[in-house]
């Protein structure tokens, strides 16, 4: 064999031996087990934190709400749609008393005009009742820069919708 | 001596002809092709095989789904970053469509066009398909975004190198680069929800319960019986990217 081929062969097996060190380096452990990814990540997203709690979660202590809840129309509404994510909130309140229950952890309640307009503003788009697919009607609609609409002298603020409607039982 | 060459080139070219044309039946009947999968196809092995179903007829429009999905997961507070948002769709009588979604409806919507001038008017909310043949993982180039043996489309944010390609892949416009960790963000459909028998939070908190989420694996799952009882399309279906996202009660106008 002549010797320039040689030299060439030694060249070529160490740029070979650093190649795979370096693949063995950088290629992460679970890559590729179930595909071209790092089958890890599947658990890493898996560990995210929670924050809704779900509304089961909500009815093991607001027994009272529950029964308000199931006179009236919103007895299927999820509770964190409107008081917001309650994951943290049903945690500590099991051993919490309620002198000292941090402000951080309360939830929403929110009463202004524009969270029940959200859903009961009359608009078009939500106005549809097509056969029996659907019971949209059950969504009373009013329009909510109308319906009255009074304003206090000494506040100088609109009527809130829950000044004569009772949220958890419309 | 020229003809008889003429002959027996014509000759190899047919009998080279033949034999590819007989190769590719073979490998055919070997190997047969299956670039066209359906979503509702059960795929091997037995876990679940998660999708999505949107009543169109049934969303109010409240933004519920937005808010829930921020406040779940570390989306930034922007007005335009959105895992999932919901678009306002409203043709008026000369037939223009106008498209409004104010901070991904999250605070609700206003009809900003007079009841007359309206021909027809629908919400519809919009989150990742979670396509079964997803152009985004077919586009990383490194591996980082892929599709789950149950069929979520996930982002692995510790190997994403943030070039973007895949954002301009979607054709749903449902990625989005993270400002502050410098990598794209997605819907993972809350995976770590689903993983411990919880529904997705943009699921749980619809009121008029528009959203469906079910294993297409289960023909007694509610998304099942969905899909079952309605006459579901996709958006882009032309694309064959197998979306998983169902949507009763589609209209044509929706991009």
């Amino acid at each position: 064999m002549p010797d320039q081929i040689k030299r060439l062969l030694v060249a070529f097996v160490i740029f070979l031996a650093i190649f795979l060190l370096a693949r063995f380096l950088l290629i992460p452990e679970s890559f590729g087990e179930l595909g071209h990814y790092r089958a890890e990540a599947i658990d890493d997203v898996s560990a995210y934190p929670l924050k809704h709690a779900g509304s089961e979660a909500c009815k093991e202590c607001h027994n009272d709400v529950v029964e308000e809840l199931s006179y009236g129309f919103h007895a299927d509404l999820a509770c964190e749609g409107c008081h917001g994510p309650a994951l943290r909130h049903a945690m500590y309140s099991e051993m919490a008393d309620p002198e000292n229950y941090p402000d951080s952890l309360k939830l929403l309640r929110p009463v202004e005009r524009e969270t029940c307009a959200r859903c009961h503003d009359l608009n078009a788009s939500r106005v549809k009742i097509t056969g029996d697919s659907t019971d949209i009607s059950m969504v009373h609609m009013v329009n909510v820069n109308e319906h009255n609409h009074f304003v206090f002298d000494e506040t100088n603020e609109i009527i809130r919708c829950v000044e004569c409607h009772f949220s958890h039982s419309p | 001596m020229k003809r008889n060459e003429e002959k027996s080139n014509r000759r190899t070219f047919l009998k080279t002809g033949v034999a590819i044309a007989g190769g590719v039946v073979a490998a055919t009947l070997v190997k047969p092709f299956t670039g066209v999968v359906l979503a509702t196809e059960k795929p091997s092995g037995d876990h679940p095989w998660y999708g999505i179903g949107i009543d169109i007829e049934k969303c109010i429009g409240c933004g519920n789904c937005a808010s829930a999905c921020k406040m779940e997961n570390p989306v930034p507070a922007e007005p335009f970053y959105f895992r999932n948002w919901v678009e306002q769709y409203t043709v008026k009588n000369d037939g223009t469509v106008k498209v409004e979604s104010p901070n991904g409806g999250i605070g609700g919507f206003k009809q900003t066009i007079p009841d007359e001038e309206i021909f027809k008017s629908f919400f519809v909310p919009k989150m990742c398909n979670h396509c079964a043949k997803s152009p985004c993982s077919q586009v990383c180039p490194v591996g980082a975004t892929f599709e789950t043996p149950d069929g979520v489309n996930l982002i692995d944010k510790s190997y994403c190198i943030g070039c973007g390609y895949c954002i301009q892949a979607c054709p749903y416009g449902c990625r989005y680069m993270h400002p502050t960790e410098k990598v794209v963000d997605k819907c993972t459909l809350c995976y770590h929800r689903i993983k411990k028998g919880l529904l997705p939070a943009c699921f749980e908190v619809c009121p008029t319960n528009a959203r469906i989420f079910g294993d297409l694996n289960d023909p007694g799952s509610d998304l099942v019986l969905f899909i079952k009882d309605h006459s579901c399309r996709f958006l882009k279906p032309h694309l064959n990217t197998v979306p998983k996202l169902y949507y009763n009660a589609l209209e044509e106008e929706v991009r």
